[in-house]
């Protein structure tokens, strides 16, 4: 017996039964064949700026100020204070020593623009997770508040069997890079986004669902979601061609 | 007890391990401290007095305590040298530190981990633990001063000389030194300072600012000017067609005189020349002795010739006043003439508002020079096209940055302007001494702070676990204190408590030392010589 997993399959029956216009045929319990890439990242990590540091990194990128009296006369402080400042932005590499100043590095100038601090933390393991059939990447949600096999084998307490949807083909060899250039990459890794990766290692994993067949179109039951899971509808469909 | 000192007691009971093993002794050091900080709880009244808060007290001594363990402190061999008494390899000069005109000042800055002090209370410590916070912040270092009582952070941080920016975490409110006051002090400071700067760039800003506007009119004046210019020179190229054809038109006269003048003109030349050739032939017939006979003839003929040529001279000078008379009566007719002065005004008050527009453009420059002083680098000009284009392309080229200036100052001043905390880590973390007891140094909101020194006053009376909350957030640290004061704790009532509750695994004797031994006693037994001094009163 493993370990629950999943809702029993009488709780999907009654949430599946309470859908209006959803009339359900069968109840297959499935283990969608996924990927798990474990990775060695480097992660950029969103924090609030204080006061001083935004204005500073404002000032080189807005007002065309780099100088460290320059800047402190504008601001009317001491140039300790500017120096201090910068010297801590350079240590977390959103500046560097220009042409007789300061001046934002990519991360500042990405920084400035979002209005938030970002800092590069490397050497952060994690875990990038992708469809078995389109290795398209799993939305954060999913991937956090999935439980995911390492066996393709589950049975429930109840006495439900998953049995495995199928074989998946291999991840193909530019999925982990292909994620991270995307620009909407923290929907799928959440607020520590991987900049960065080293050691990437593929491994087959296996997400339980219920596949509910109906009189019209098929829903899919989930973990991450209470309802009806379109995502997993839509991983289940391109799965099953 | 704490769960982690019972976890490594139960282990250390079943398992063999080398407990000399620096690893092991390390981490049996750290078990210790831990226990300690609970001991302390059990056997107090002790050394330090009882705060507000004793949880927090305890809590940031653990915090430091794993810090310590975990290695994250800012000075990475602080556990080896608290441990094992094991001092940082001195690169400097150690001849100029070790001779005996180096003063203790200079060798405390010098040491690249830790240096003590020992010298009893009184006007030559507290002289040189001001010189040593004097010297490091004049380096550009940050201090962190943290003394066991507030009254004794008060001792230092009140005589320290003015300049370096202080602040003292432990004063509440906002009394002088606080972290309050300073944000204050820095808030008045930018408002007064950069109240000169806000103004001059206040015509940057808006949607369109003033300085825009004045751009556009000159940008908009030199266009014109432009534009005018060609209206003018096309004007002056008409009055210049119209004379022309007129002067056609009216000519008629003028021309036929001035023929007649050339050719008066051509005859004098013919008869003129005639005259010279006859000169000529007498003078070689008179020369001659054959043809002498022939000179007689030729005076008549020469004769006849400066007669010809004095009537052909005479026609020419009535020629060319004719000519004369006639160019001046064209010249009038011409300027008389409705056309020729319709084109000549044209052109005049076509040159005139060319002259206008460049004027206006120039007074659009003079007003944006007005606004850039004070505010940016303003180049010079020259008032014609060029000079002025010029300006204006530098002008166009600065607005947007002069505008995110002013946007940027008038956002700064309007933070600066209402009472903020946020600024606080910032002062903190950038201020030139930083003053606290030493439990005070632990508070969360100062978790990141670090320290490039610390001045650790009294430390003869801080023990080892209260001492790390500031020792573990700096990179070097000098301890001030005295040798040979009485135990922290009473030996017999340690002994007891430690026989009674000490765990299975853990070193009773390192757990004795810690509870009745300071910190400084515990460094300055283990110092290296050029890591310790004295002076004496």
């Amino acid at each position: 017996m493993t370990e629950a997993a999943h809702l029993p399959m009488r709780e999907v029956i009654r949430r599946a039964g309470a859908l209006p216009n959803v009339r359900p045929v069968r109840f297959v319990p499935l283990l969608l064949p996924m990927w798990a890439v474990e990775v060695v990242a480097t992660v950029r990590e969103s924090h609030a700026y204080d006061v001083f540091d935004r204005y500073l990194t404002r000032a080189l990128a807005e007002a065309g100020l780099s100088g460290t009296a320059e800047l402190a006369g504008f601001f009317g402080v001491e140039p300790l204070l500017v120096e201090r400042t910068a010297r801590f932005l350079e240590r977390i590499g959103h500046v560097r020593p220009g042409d007789g100043g300061w001046e934002l590095t990519a991360l500042g100038r990405r920084s400035v623009a979002d209005g938030r601090r970002y800092l590069l933390s490397p050497g952060r393991r994690m875990t990038l997770r992708f469809g078995g059939s389109r290795a398209e990447p799993v939305p954060f949600a999913h991937a956090t508040h999935s439980v995911w096999l390492d066996r393709p084998a589950l049975t429930l307490p109840d006495g439900t069997v998953f049995a495995p949807a199928g074989a998946s083909p291999e991840l193909p060899a530019g999925s982990v890079s292909g994620l991270l250039e995307r620009d909407d990459l923290a929907d799928f890794t959440g607020p520590a986004v991987p900049v960065r990766v080293e050691a990437p290692r593929p491994r087959r994993v296996w997400l339980p669902v219920y596949l509910v067949e109906c009189e019209d179109d098929p829903v899919v039951f989930g973990w991450a979601v209470d309802g009806p899971d379109p995502y997993l509808l839509r991983v289940y469909l391109s799965h099953a061609g | 007890m704490p769960a982690a000192g019972h976890n490594y007691g139960e282990r250390m009971a079943s398992t063999l391990v080398d407990l000399e093993h620096p690893s092991n002794r390390n981490e049996g050091f750290c078990a210790a401290l831990e226990l300690a900080v609970a001991a302390a709880r059990e056997l107090e009244p002790g050394p330090v007095p009882a705060s507000r808060d004793a949880g927090l007290d305890e809590r940031v001594q653990r915090d430091a305590i794993l810090r310590l363990r975990s290695g994250a402190t800012a000075n990475p061999g602080l556990l080896s040298l608290l441990a094992d008494g094991r001092f940082a390899e001195h690169f400097g000069d150690h001849e100029a530190d070790d001779r005996d005109g180096a003063d203790e000042v200079s060798r405390a800055l010098a040491v690249p981990d830790l240096f003590c002090l020992a010298s009893p209370p009184g006007t030559t410590r507290t002289l040189t633990v001001l010189e040593i916070v004097r010297a490091a912040a004049e380096r550009g270092e940050r201090v962190l001063i943290a003394a066991p009582t507030a009254p004794g952070v008060e001792a230092i941080v009140s005589r320290l000389p003015p300049g370096a920016t202080v602040i003292r975490t432990d004063q509440a409110g906002s009394g002088p030194g606080s972290i309050t006051a300073a944000a204050d002090g820095v808030q008045h400071r930018v408002l007064s300072r950069s109240q000169a700067a806000a103004r001059a760039l206040e015509p940057w800003l808006g949607e369109p600012s003033p300085a825009l506007g004045w751009l556009r009119r000159l940008t908009t004046a030199l266009g014109e000017a432009a534009e005018a210019r060609e209206r003018a020179e096309r004007a002056v190229a008409h009055r210049d067609a119209t004379t022309r054809d007129t002067r056609l038109r009216l000519g008629a006269a003028a021309r036929a005189a001035e023929q007649a003048r050339d050719e008066a003109g051509a005859v004098v030349t013919g008869t003129a020349g005639e005259v010279e050739r006859l000169t000529a032939a007498l003078r070689r017939a008179e020369g001659s002795r054959l043809r002498r006979w022939s000179t007689g003839g030729l005076r008549r003929r020469l004769s006849d010739a400066v007669r010809v040529a004095a009537v052909a001279r005479s026609a020419f000078h009535q020629t060319i006043a004719a000519y004369e008379e006639s160019a001046h009566s064209l010249d009038r007719a011409v300027e008389q003439d409705g056309a020729v002065r319709a084109a000549a005004d044209r052109a005049a008050f076509a040159d005139l508002a060319a002259l206008r527009a460049l004027e206006s453009a120039e007074r659009s420059a003079h007003h944006l020079t007005r606004l850039l002083d004070g505010v940016d680098a303003a180049p010079k000009w020259t008032a014609d096209p060029a000079g002025l284009a010029g300006f204006a392309e530098h002008c166009a080229a600065r607005e947007p940055v002069l505008r995110g200036r002013a946007g940027l100052l008038r956002e700064w001043r309007q933070r600066a302007a209402r009472p903020t905390r946020q600024l606080h880590p910032e002062l903190l973390r950038y201020a030139d001494v930083v003053a606290s007891t030493c439990l005070g140094a632990g508070r969360p909101e100062y978790g990141e702070l670090e320290f490039d020194l610390l001045v650790l006053e009294d430390a003869a009376r801080i023990p080892v676990p209260a001492a790390l909350v500031p020792l573990v957030r700096a990179r070097r640290a000098v301890l001030v204190g005295e040798t040979r004061r009485p135990l922290l704790r009473d030996t017999e009532v340690v002994r007891a408590w430690v026989a009674a509750r000490c765990p299975a695994g853990a070193d009773p004797d390192e757990l004795a030392a810690l509870l009745t031994g300071s910190v400084f006693e515990r460094v300055v037994a283990r110092a290296p010589e050029r890591n310790r001094a004295v002076t004496l009163w």
